[in-house]
């Protein structure tokens, strides 16, 4: 076992967050198509990934960009390319993207950061419109483009957000892809609908036939084979698939994948154990609001918000819908809980993708927190008496977690303004127990808020696995401290597009500093326990 | 009482007789025009008591008459101080004040009143005081009194010049010039007539009306006075049957068609007024009133790509009356236009005598173009705006459960059902509003109150088995589900409702 002692923060700036996007260095802007928005391909944004590339210690950041439609026609040269910033470890990034070599290509969406191959360098994933990319660490500070040998580039449709996850229990890192829509850039359609009266063009998904959905099977030899069929997750009815997370949700020690679908029903895939899933979405209560309506599932958080043991998933929607809460009432069954616990009634104006699951205030409880922006750039420009209320730039909301499966608004976070907001990943990225948000933005500059909350105590665990999958994806681990247990796991994969630090924070409150249990149930069952101090992040390795 | 007291009384009794006696000598003066000499008489009378407003107004009368205006002034002036509302005095101070060419002074005494001729001498002082639009509809009201007034027809072509309508004016000026021109005998028909009408002697009415309409050429403009003279008694089918002929006579007639129109729409005979309506706005598509009409007729006939022009026409005209806006909106809301439909109705429900009705098809609007923030403020606008209506209540309700705000939108459902228990609609949103809020074991008889209702069976058996999910009532769950697919077999969402209790049943210990 390894201790690694990190400082405290020397000053506190704020309430909740500061925008420290230009004093960092992140200087790109993230391009989606033109500012006018005709069509669907424009409008779903991109993904933001934390990951230690160089393994320093300190979190690096992925931010994937878009295209423009002339870009992919061949009419136009690459402008825009995606972008890695080394942390320097002050605050501050610096570009490496050239010299990594990720710059990405075509038109990209979602990235997810896990060690496929076993290294202990972490990888990337780059899902895009058109084939995928994976990005191979070398370990030097350099990526190499192995998707041809890996075997993941997926063809030609439009691919969202991807996760890894160990699914047969081989000990390496599978990986879902979830397959959006059927776009043709080459002859797009120019559509024209109605939105709430207003004339819009970017229609969709409705209208689209969907895209498939792909599991790749890690050989365990640096490539994959599509058991998308084999293992029962074949999205048969070309579902508009978003984001996909790998979870136990019923708590047998496999992991499950819940599959998020624009404007379908969700899917949840139970693991039988033996290399195939069942698909138990409406069964579990997943794939439906509680008034039976299908929902425009677009970020997907997962999380024990309340300490029972069991995983619950929360996913933003469309405006006019609530985003919902799913409460894991036990053995992966669910119940829609948005209102009651409180967030219901608060995201119904918004449009939502970004969602994350961390404790902000370090009192012990996972807050919530949701990257809002409309789809439609149409609705600030509405006929005047039509009385529209909607933006395209929305606030950025904050759900406090009160404990007892009550969340509230913390509306200090709207102080930030209001966003054309996309994908979202939570990471310590300064090192000073709090946790900080990236959030990828429509035609502009990310933003990167550095936590600034007084909060409590803290741990942050990072785990080692013995085997290939050395970053433990998959595995759990319970903290106990002050009396209170809380859970969380590791995963490659969630919020929309996006992946979030893979060390685990523990805000402990006003715990004893003193002590803390941490038990960890790696991918292999096996368990676990060593004891820790507060305030600072433990390294565990998995004991064979 | 005392023996002083006594005799004031006695005293003040003789008093009161002599001025009795005195004002009954005057009376039958003034009844054979002698004015002058009952003046006198009235003056007397007044000493004797000089607090009574009869006699000071009838004294008032007798000077007005012999134009005595500052003297006759003073009198009516004092009646209105002593006896108020003393419309009759407030009547003659307007008609002085117009002799004196004080038109806006006029109209201060004029406007509340509603006797003798009122409304056409409001319409004079009003035409004086230059304000021709206000103008405008007291004469027609003047019309519908003495509609063979060619007097009228007149003032109200020359209005209506003035305010640039040439067609209206053109043909209200023909009118006149038609009525002037009419044979002499009509005109003491009409009179009679409508004498017979204000004795309430409709036999009497209809059989000198008779008089004209028998003739083998009736003149129709004596034929549309006549049937306004009916229609105004109430008499709608004599109304009916006399602009008929006029119509017969004269199609072209435009006052013809348009009454005739408007007498079949009192009389509930809306699709036949819509072709008479329709020829009215053709012969004269200035008319407000026509164009009003019509826009009615067609919307009550369902057609209301028909109404909106004419619709159109009057609220380009001016006319926003919440019955104006919410004909005009309900035609545009009906033909696909919700947005403009709102934006009139904003108008009309913020003025004054707005109802209930206009209020929730601004509500309908509102939501028809998609603006539920709008929606949203109209309905708690309602709600505040009639606070004991349960419709009022409902819309609230409603509106704030669609926004997702289940904990204000359950006190208004609780209105509701307070006074309507058999609201089942009422109920069941009282339910959903418990079952968000996690109220499930509270929540279980509402939905078993909605679940009686035609519209409300299904969505309250989804409810309850959701609720007794909720509260891990499994088994009860299931049943309720399997007695409502006995009843909706095909419905998806009980069946996903269902498998959610399956998978539970299954993994309960």
């Amino acid at each position: 076992m390894k201790w690694w002692l990190m400082l405290l923060p020397a000053a506190v700036a704020g309430p909740l967050f500061e925008d420290v996007t230009r004093p960092a260095g992140l200087d790109s802007v993230i391009v989606s198509g033109g500012a006018r928005k005709n069509y669907v391909l424009e409008v779903n944004g991109s993904g933001v990934c934390w990951l230690d590339f160089d393994r320093d210690g300190w979190l690096d950041l992925y931010l994937v960009n878009g295209a423009s439609l002339a870009e992919l026609q061949g009419k136009a040269k690459r402008t825009a390319v995606n972008h890695l910033y080394r942390n320097n470890r002050n605050g501050t990034f610096t570009d490496v993207t050239a010299k990594a070599g990720v710059e990405g290509r075509g038109w990209g969406f979602g990235c997810v950061a896990a060690d496929y191959d076993g290294d202990g360098a972490v990888d990337l994933l780059v899902t895009n419109f058109g084939p995928n990319v994976l990005y191979r660490n070398r370990g030097d500070g350099t990526f190499e483009d192995a998707t041809a040998k890996a075997g993941v580039a997926g063809g030609t449709v439009w691919h969202a957000g991807a996760a890894f996850g160990d699914y047969d229990g081989d000990g390496d890192l599978d990986l879902f892809v979830p397959g959006y829509l059927d776009f043709d850039a080459v002859k797009p359609e120019f559509k024209t609908c109605e939105y709430k009266g207003l004339t819009v063009h970017a229609c969709g998904p409705l209208g689209y036939r969907g895209a498939p959905d792909a599991l790749y099977r890690n050989r365990g030899d640096g490539t994959f084979e599509d058991v998308t069929e084999a293992a029962g997750v074949a999205d048969k009815p070309l579902y508009f698939g978003f984001q996909a997370v790998f979870e136990d949700f019923d708590n047998d020690g496999r992991p499950d994948l819940f599959v998020g679908n624009d404007s379908n029903p969700n899917y949840l895939y139970r693991n039988r154990g033996n290399g195939t899933f069942e698909e138990v979405g409406a069964a579990a209560g997943v794939a439906f609001s509680a008034d039976g309506k299908e929902m425009s599932s677009m970020g997907v958080a997962v999380a024990d918000y309340d300490g029972d043991g069991w995983m619950d998933i929360f996913v933003t929607t469309f405006s006019d819908d609530n985003y919902i809460l799913f409460h894991n009432d036990g053995k992966g069954l669910f119940s829609d809980v948005s209102y009651e616990a409180g967030v219901g009634e608060a995201t119904v104006p918004f449009l939502g993708w970004g969602a994350l699951f961390f404790d902000q205030d370090n009192d012990g409880l996972p807050d919530l927190f949701c990257a809002n922006g409309h789809v439609y750039p149409e609705v600030d420009g509405g006929k005047a008496d039509a009385g529209r209320r909607e933006t395209y730039r929305q606030p950025l909301q904050l759900f406090r977690n009160r404990g007892g499966g009550r969340f509230e608004e913390d509306r200090a976070a709207r102080a930030l303004g209001n966003h054309p907001a996309r994908g979202a990943a939570a990471g310590d990225f300064d090192n000073d127990g709090r946790v900080d948000v990236a959030v990828s933005m429509m035609d502009a500059r990310p933003v990167l808020l550095r936590n600034t909350a007084a909060g409590g105590n803290w741990l942050r665990v990072k785990l080692a696995g013995a085997g290939p999958n050395t970053a433990a994806v998959g595995a759990r681990v319970r903290v106990t401290a002050g009396g209170r247990t809380q859970m969380a796991a590791v995963r490659a994969g969630e919020s929309y597009l996006s992946s979030n630090d893979p060390r685990l924070h523990f805000g402990l409150g006003q715990a004893s500093a003193a002590e803390v249990e941490v038990e960890v149930r790696w991918p292999s069952g096996k368990l676990q326990k060593v004891a820790a101090k507060a305030n600072r992040e433990i390294e565990i390795r998995e004991v064979r | 009482m005392t023996k002083g007291l006594l005799w004031l009384a006695v005293a003040a009794l003789v008093r009161a007789q002599d001025a009795g006696a005195l004002a009954a000598r005057a009376g039958k003066l003034a009844a054979e025009e002698k004015f002058t000499e009952a003046v006198p008489l009235l003056e007397r009378a007044l000493k004797l008591e000089p607090t009574n407003s009869e006699v000071r107004y009838r004294l008032g009368y007798a000077q007005f008459r012999l134009k005595q205006y500052p003297a006759a002034r003073g009198h009516f002036l004092a009646v209105v101080r002593a006896a108020p509302p003393a419309h009759y005095s407030r009547y003659f101070l307007g008609r002085i004040a117009l002799a004196e060419n004080k038109p806006a002074e006029a109209v201060t005494w004029l406007e509340p009143v509603r006797v003798m001729d009122s409304a056409s001498q409001l319409a004079a002082a009003y035409a004086a005081a230059g304000q021709p639009l206000k103008a405008v509809p007291l004469l027609s009201t003047a019309l519908g009194a003495e509609p063979w007034d060619s007097n009228l027809h007149y003032r109200l072509g020359r209005l209506r010049q003035q305010l640039g309508q040439a067609e209206l004016a053109r043909e209200s000026l023909e009118t006149a010039a038609r009525l002037k021109d009419a044979n002499r005998e009509d005109v003491e028909i009409l009179i009679a007539v409508a004498k017979a009408i204000e004795g309430r002697r409709a036999e009497e009415a209809r059989a000198l009306g008779e008089k004209i309409a028998a003739r083998a050429q009736p003149e129709p403009d004596s034929l549309v006075a006549l049937g306004v003279l009916f229609g105004g008694a109430g008499l709608e089918g004599d109304a009916v049957r006399i602009f008929a002929a006029a119509v017969e006579r004269k199609p072209e007639h435009f006052q013809a068609q348009h009454n005739l129109g408007l007498a079949l729409l009192r009389g509930g005979r809306t699709q036949q007024a819509l072709p008479a309506l329709r020829e009215a706005v053709r012969l004269l598509p200035q008319s407000v009133e026509a164009n009003l009409a019509h826009g009615l007729a067609a919307v009550m006939n369902q057609q209301y790509g028909e109404a909106v022009p004419s619709l159109e026409r009057v609220w380009q005209a001016g006319d926003v009356s919440p019955r104006a806006a919410s004909l005009y909106a309900t035609a545009l809301l009906r033909t696909g236009e919700a947005a403009r439909a709102a934006a009139i109705l904003k108008t009309a429900a913020a003025g004054a005598g707005a109802d209930l009705n206009t209020h929730l098809l601004r509500l309908e609007a509102l939501n028809a173009s998609h603006d539920s923030a709008g929606a949203l403020e109209a309905a708690l606008e309602a709600a505040r705006a009639f606070p004991a209506e349960p419709r009022a209540a409902m819309a609230a309700a409603q509106q704030l459960a669609r926004a997702g705000r289940y904990r204000e939108a359950q006190p208004q459902f609780e209105r509701v059902t307070a006074r309507d228990a058999a609201n089942v609609e009422a109920a069941l949103g009282l339910g959903d509003c418990l079952q968000k809020t996690g109220q499930h074991e509270a929540a279980l008889p509402r939905y078993r109150a909605a679940m009686n209702g035609q519209g409300t069976s299904l969505a309250a058996r989804l409810g309850l088995a959701r609720s007794l999910v909720a509260l891990r009532r499994l088994a009860e769950s299931r049943d309720v589900i399997e007695e409502a697919l006995r009843l909706h077999p095909d419905d998806a969402a009980l069946k996903i409702e269902q498998a959610r209790v399956r998978a539970r049943l299954a993994a309960a210990p």
